[in-house]
């Protein structure tokens, strides 16, 4: 990817040892805590969403991605738009090794149960028709209802790439390199406390900056409290 | 200058010296001390901070990278002895691919090798770290940390900072501007302070 708005976890380690005059011999340790860094800062400050499209299982799960920190939402399109499952935590979601396999298990027989002959998930009505449930222990979602092979997942990644060049925002560039900075020499005891003060400084500002950047523009504000999405005249 | 020049030159500052014996301004004792005195002159720049050694580093093209089945390690044996700094560098100041494009090296220490296998950096950058230690022949070689068969290069270029003694006759020695004196005064202290000429201990005295 070439682009001037983005940058790679690279740069900011490399620009971060070319400030502090730092040779090659330092590159893993620096490298090591950007990665902590921005895993902080992707997580908690910078905004963005990850979407990508998973297959199913035979038991209807999916494997969350590695970098994947929290599901935000499930879906298959529609319309044009994402059509998003329900969370049912009570979906069934313990499964047994049989014959080396990977199987759910049987659900109980309900067809002489009279009162439950029409309730499916075909039955208009409800407030949705599919339903997941996200195990994080086993790194699992539990889909039910969907006769897809595909579905869409909306996430918080952790922002790092595993299989390829990390790449970051161009305006966590300098706050990035402002939490290295701090990090690394908040643990030199050669460092004066008067330079660690400065370093918290810059970060803190670099933060605010950054939280800033993400923060949304008075038109956005004023078309969520007037709600303009439905086109009522603007005054 | 080069290092014959080099050793004239003392041989030429030394012969006004009448407290040095003539059997002590052999051109190969000259050398040795002006090797102690070299080797403890950048030895000591190096552990003052002075990052810039590249000038008084040798190059040294077409290092063979072989791998180790039995230890699973990429490796390259040092084509010369290096100078032991004890910084992380040491003696290696720069390895880079021949075209010096492509693999990028930094070097690692090895005692530290395990803390970096155990985290995320090991798996996520591109560049290859490298160790400075014997092998099992008691030869100084290179590991590579993060080669594998896919980005694997056959050959690579070393920037080596080498002791004195191994230069060859007509290389060019560097000497850190301002620190030429101070080079002649530590072959002077050593030669003021060698040991006496008869080692024998029979408890006589010991003649000068």
């Amino acid at each position: 990817m070439d682009s001037n708005a983005q940058a790679t976890l690279k740069e900011v380690v490399l620009s971060t040892m070319n400030l502090l005059n730092q040779d090659e011999s330092e590159y893993f340790r620096y490298y090591q805590i950007a990665i902590e860094c921005f895993r902080d800062l992707k997580m908690n400050f910078i905004k963005g969403v990850q979407i990508t499209q998973l297959p199913m299982d035979t038991l209807n799960r999916i494997s969350l991605p590695s970098d994947c920190v929290k599901v935000l939402a499930i879906g298959i399109p529609y319309n044009g738009r994402l059509w998003t499952f329900t969370i049912d935590n009570d979906i069934y979601k313990y499964t047994s090794i049989e014959n080396g396999v990977d199987t759910s298990e049987s659900d109980i027989d309900l067809e002489t149960t009279d009162n439950l002959n029409n309730v499916g998930f075909d039955v208009k009505g409800g407030i949705n028709e599919w339903y997941y449930t996200v195990d994080y222990t086993t790194r699992l979602i539990h889909i039910l209802g969907v006769n897809r092979s595909d579905v869409t997942i909306h996430y918080v990644s952790d922002g790092i790439s595993i299989d390829g060049i990390t790449y970051i925002p161009r305006e966590a560039f300098l706050p990035l390199r402002a939490y290295l900075i701090k990090i690394v020499q908040d643990y030199d005891p050669t460092i004066s406390m008067v330079q660690k003060s400065v370093n918290r400084e810059n970060y803190n500002e670099q933060m605010t900056r950054l939280i800033r950047f993400h923060a949304p523009t008075i038109d956005q504000i004023r078309d969520t409290y007037l709600k303009t999405i439905y086109q009522t005249p603007k005054r | 200058m080069t290092k014959d020049q080099l050793i004239e030159l003392f041989q030429y500052r030394l012969s006004g010296i009448p407290t040095i014996s003539d059997k002590s301004k052999h051109p190969e004792i000259i050398s040795f001390m002006i090797g102690l005195a070299f080797n403890q002159m950048i030895g000591e720049l190096n552990a003052k901070g002075y990052k810039n050694l590249s000038p008084y580093s040798k190059l040294f093209i077409n290092i063979d990278v072989v791998y180790n089945s039995d230890i699973d390690v990429y490796y390259s044996l040092l084509p010369i002895d290096i100078s032991t700094l004890t910084d992380v560098k040491s003696g290696i100041r720069k390895i880079q691919s021949m075209q010096g494009k492509g693999l990028e090296f930094a070097p690692m220490d090895r005692e530290r090798l395990e803390i970096i296998e155990g985290l995320d950096v090991s798996s996520l950058t591109d560049i290859i770290g490298y160790t400075i230690g014997k092998n099992e022949d008691g030869d100084l070689a290179v590991d590579y940390f993060g080669m594998t068969s896919e980005n694997y290069i056959t050959h690579v270029k070393m920037y080596l900072l080498i002791p004195f003694e191994a230069y060859e006759d007509d290389d060019i020695i560097n000497l850190p501007a301002g620190q030429d004196a101070m080079l002649f005064d530590m072959v002077v202290k050593l030669f003021n302070g060698q040991p006496p000429k008869d080692m024998k201990d029979n408890h006589n005295e010991i003649k000068y």
